[in-house]
Parts: C-alpha cells; structure tokens; sequence
C-alpha cells in the first residue's frame, strides 16, 4: 500500500461522516486509485506524476460523496451532545466567538469544570492521559489546534491551513505540503468529573492511557486508536476506524465496548461487561474478559483467547482459532475453517465449507457442516449429555468421553464406522448425522 | 481523438450496464475497459463512476457485493440485475434510433447552394 496514496484518498475523505457507505465507498477508491498508482508507476511513470493522476482520477468524486446519506449515528450523536450543553450554558452560544477562543500562547493550560471535552482533528496526533486533579491539562497543543471553551464544554479542534483553498483539489495538493502528520498533541483528563470524551481524527492517532470518562467516542478514517488501563467499571466505549487498528494494550477494562472497523486490525487485551466488535478485512488478535460478547469479521481471521459468558462469534471467510472457556456460544463460519479448544456448557457451531475442528469440555455441543468436514473430540468431557453432529458431505469425526453413551447415526451415501457400543438408556446421548460424508467414531 | 466529456455524460450509466453485461466487475477495472475499448478515446473518471454506481444501485440496475481481501481491503463488485439488462436493451434500441435520426440531421436533407443560402429539395 503506497502511504502518498492512502493519504490522498484519506484527505478526500475527511470531510465526509462516517456512514456506513462512506466507509464502503472509502474502501474501494483507496483500492481503485492503489491499482491505478501501481498500474501506472509499473508502466514507468515515476511515483509523483502517478499520484497527480489518481488525484485527477479522483475528481467528480465530490459528487459520489454527496449522494451519502448525511448523518450518521455517530455524527448525530456528536451534534447533539454540542446542542445539549450549549442549552445548559448560560453563556452566548457558539464556539466562534473571538471571547471563547484562547490564544495557543496560553498552552499548556488547565481547565476546571469541563465535563465534555470534544477533540475534532486531521492529521495530528493525539495522546490522553489521566489528570491527578480535577482539571483538564493541555500539556502539548500544536500551533495548528485551537482551543475553545463554551461553558462545561472544551473544544480542542485542528485549524483550517491557511494555504489550504477551498477547491477540493487544491485542497489536496495543498494540504500535502502544509502536513501536520509530526504533530501531537497531549492533555491529561479528569475521569471523575468528565461526563463525555469525544476525539475525531482523519489520519491522526488516537492513544489513550487510562484516559477515562462514563462515555468515550473515538472515530478515526486511518488513524489508529490504542486505549489501554482500567476505565469506569460503568464506562461506555464507542470506537470506528475505517482502516485505522483498534488496540486495547496490555490491558483495557470498560462497561461496555463497541467498536467497528474495515480493514483495521484488533488487538491486545480487553474485559468488559459488554463487548460488541466487528471488522470487515481486519483480523482479531484478542484476549477477552467479558459477560456478553459479540465478534464478527468478513474476512478477518480471529484468534482468540479468554473467558466469556455467552457470546457469538462469527465471520464469512476468516479463520478462527479460540482457546476459551464460556458458558454459552454460538459459533457460525461460512468458508473460514473453526479450530476450538477450551470448555463451554452450551456449544452451537455451524459452517458451510469451512472445516470444523473441536477439542472441548461441555454438556451440550453440536457442530452443524455442510462440505466441511467436522472434528469434534469430547474425549475428556466426562460431564457431556447432549452431542450432535451434522455434516451434508463432509466428513465428521467424533471422539466420545469415556461414560456410557446412547449412540445414533445416520448417512445416506456415506459410510459408518462406531467402533464404541451405544448403551441404551445412557443419560448422555450422542447422535450423528451425515448425508453423503463419512462418519468415524473411533 | 476524445469524445467530448458532455456528450460522455448522458451515457455513462448505459456503458456501464454494457461493461457488466460482460460479467462482474468493479470500478477501476472498468475505467480500464472503457479506456481500452474506446482506444483511449473515452475516460470514465471514477468520481463520476462512484456517482453513477450509487444511482443504478438505487434504481435496481445493478447490486454489489464484496469480493474477497486483496492487499489490505476488499473489493467491491457489480453485477448488472434483469431490470439492468431491461434498461440496456432498450437504451440499445433507443440509441439506433437517435443515430439514425442524427445521422439523417447532421447530413443535413436541405441542399447547400453556392449563395451560402439553402434551398429545399
């Protein structure tokens, strides 16, 4: 991935709300114009001129973005938030007014009293970290950001480039040279006294390090967020990234999680009451903690490890390799093979060619296939009354635990091979069902 | 030799259900068709592309779906629906008829006379 192009396509987009379909729309431009870059750049055109011709391939791209739909969730949410505690204030309202604006000079700078503290930025960066005292403190603020304070609200937003103009084209030509990609920004925040933590970044990182407020929203294009520490047990975590990667660190503690992405990666360690997270190309890389879970890519595999309550877990085409312990899940693949080690009580898994392989302690566990083929081994699972496999033509394998089992099965075409003998009556009952793959019950 | 960006305008959307005729397909790859195709002599930008995508998505001429994961990202294909090949099929049709009425206009049925002036036939 050429970055000068990313970046290009990133600029084009940064005016434009985080929808759904922007992000949709997002994904294949960047995609389009990095073939046309590398299309060009192989015919032997050199690297600047093929990135003036994805910008001018990119024009008219204004009207595409235009027919989006205009608000999304997020953005609303934001708006309102703005609204609400302009309402509460008693002061004039509206941020432009000269009064409220602080001269950058003043920085660093503390705030008392803020209790929504709003971050709109392009390209810098910018790092939380938690204040000793009840203040806001701006530890490092770029030339580039302003500064605006409205009642219990704190704005800290990047400034339009004076070079930049408002030709949408030049604008990206321009920005390219007015680039505060080096530029950070850094505050410590009170976590006791704020109500609301919102940060916006186009390309710029979002880091937070036990950083915290009852609710966070982090939305980034191709920034990437890292949110690590123990946040209010009670928290509310929202974070989109189109192709940014998501981080949770060593270790990050919320109420409830929420967070969505495209193309970028999850990582790291994360316990929360609630977790709801999904991916389209990015992959899942996570230890989990948590009572309610809900995990989905497209095409991102998963690798997961932890403890959950009941949960879902889902993807189309990515691989998912689990070693969990969980009361209740519900695992569904359509072409990503399943390998899953650990225990749970209540086990439904089901794909459609993806292979299925199981190693698990469980009461009741049932693995549904259609091409793929299905392992399941519960030879250790001693406390196991409800087994079922279903395949339509793939295989399946099903190692049973060493307590008397009621045996059933079934094939059409395939063929049977039960080399352990049903015993009828047996509290634990065991039934496998195929339509032309081969069973095997060593 | 470059068609004119204005006449290419009121037939993006018909060239477009022609190209995915011819099987799935997605945006810069189509760019590419139509620039090979035309020998250069028609560019689809893909802003307009995006633009018009959207609008045939709307009306029921085409559906997306996502390809699987190349180099960091998916790719979004278009497949052109049976109301899509209604409307090319008749695009079609209507497109001989203006060629033959334009082609009759654009000759011209009056006489040109040596004055510079005209005189019907």
């Amino acid at each position: 991935m050429n970055e000068t192009v990313k970046k290009m396509v990133d600029i084009a987009f940064r005016d434009t709300p985080q929808t759904g379909e922007a992000k949709a729309l997002y994904e294949q431009v960047l995609l389009d114009s990095q073939e046309r870059f590398d299309d060009l750049t192989r015919a032997g055109m050199d690297e600047d001129e093929a990135i003036a011709a994805v910008v001018e391939s990119l024009r008219g791209l204004e009207e595409a973005l235009r027919t989006l739909p205009e608000e999304p969730e997020f953005e609303k949410a934001f708006e309102k938030s703005f609204e609400k505690s302009f309402e509460k204030s008693t002061e004039p309202a509206g941020f432009a007014q000269k009064d409220y604006v602080q001269e950058n000079e003043d920085v660093p700078a503390s705030y008392d009293g803020v209790q929504q503290l709003h971050l709109e930025l392009k390209d810098v960066s910018v790092t939380l970290g938690a204040s000793e005292d009840d203040a806001v403190h701006l530890e490092e603020v770029p030339d580039c950001v302003e500064v605006v304070r409205q009642g219990s609200s704190l704005l800290l937003r990047q400034k339009e480039d004076a070079a930049e103009t408002r030709s949408f084209f030049f604008g990206l030509l321009s920005l390219t040279l007015h680039s505060h990609a080096g530029d950070r920004l850094f505050l410590r925040v009170p976590g006791r006294y704020l109500h609301l933590l919102q940060v916006q970044t186009v390309s710029g990182d979002i880091s937070l390090e036990e950083a915290s407020a009852p609710e966070m929203k982090l939305l980034s294009t191709s920034g990437n967020v890292e949110m690590s520490g123990v946040v209010d047990a009670n928290a509310r975590v929202e974070i989109s990234t189109t192709s940014g990667d998501i981080s949770f660190g060593e270790h990050m503690a919320a109420g409830s999680v929420k967070c969505t992405t495209i193309s970028g990666d999850y990582g790291g360690a994360v316990s929360a009451s609630s977790l709801h997270l999904e991916a389209g190309s990015g992959d899942m890389e996570l230890e989990v903690d948590a009572e309610r879970v809900y995990l989905s890519t497209r095409s991102g595999d998963l690798d997961l490890t932890g403890r959950i309550g009941t949960g879902q877990i889902r993807t189309i085409s990515g691989d998912m390799d689990l070693n969990l312990e969980a009361q209740s899940l519900q695992i569904v693949s359509v072409s990503g093979d399943i390998d899953m080690n650990g225990s749970c009580r209540e086990m439904n898994m089901a794909t459609t060619s993806g292979d299925a392989e199981m190693q698990i302690l469980g009461e009741r566990v049932s693995l549904t296939t259609v091409s793929g083929d299905a392992r399941l081994d519960m030879a250790r699972a001693s406390g196991a009354r409800e087994i079922n496999v279903h395949t339509t033509s793939g295989d399946g394998t099903v190692m049973l635990p060493n307590i008397p089992v009621q045996i059933f099965t079934q094939t059409r075409a395939g063929s049977v091979h039960c080399h352990r003998e049903s015993s009828p009556g047996a509290e634990a009952v065991c039934r496998v069902q195929t339509i032309s793959g081969d069973i095997d019950i060593p | 030799m470059q068609i004119s960006a204005e006449i290419m305008r009121g037939f993006t959307e018909v060239v477009l259900l022609a190209n995915l005729a011819g099987g799935d397909s997605y945006g810069y790859a189509i760019t590419k068709d139509v620039s090979q195709l035309s020998q250069g002599a028609c560019e689809i930008k893909e802003g307009t592309l995006y633009a018009a995508f959207h609008r045939m998505e709307q009306a029921g001429l085409i559906r997306a779906y996502w390809g699987e994961e190349t180099r960091g990202g998916r790719r979004r294909y278009f497949a052109i629906t049976e109301e899509g090949r209604k409307r090319l099929q008749e695009e079609r049709a209507r497109w001989e008829d203006t060629k033959t009425v334009l082609d009759l206009l654009l000759k011209g049925n009056r006489k040109e006379t040596e004055q510079g002036g005209t005189a019907y036939e």
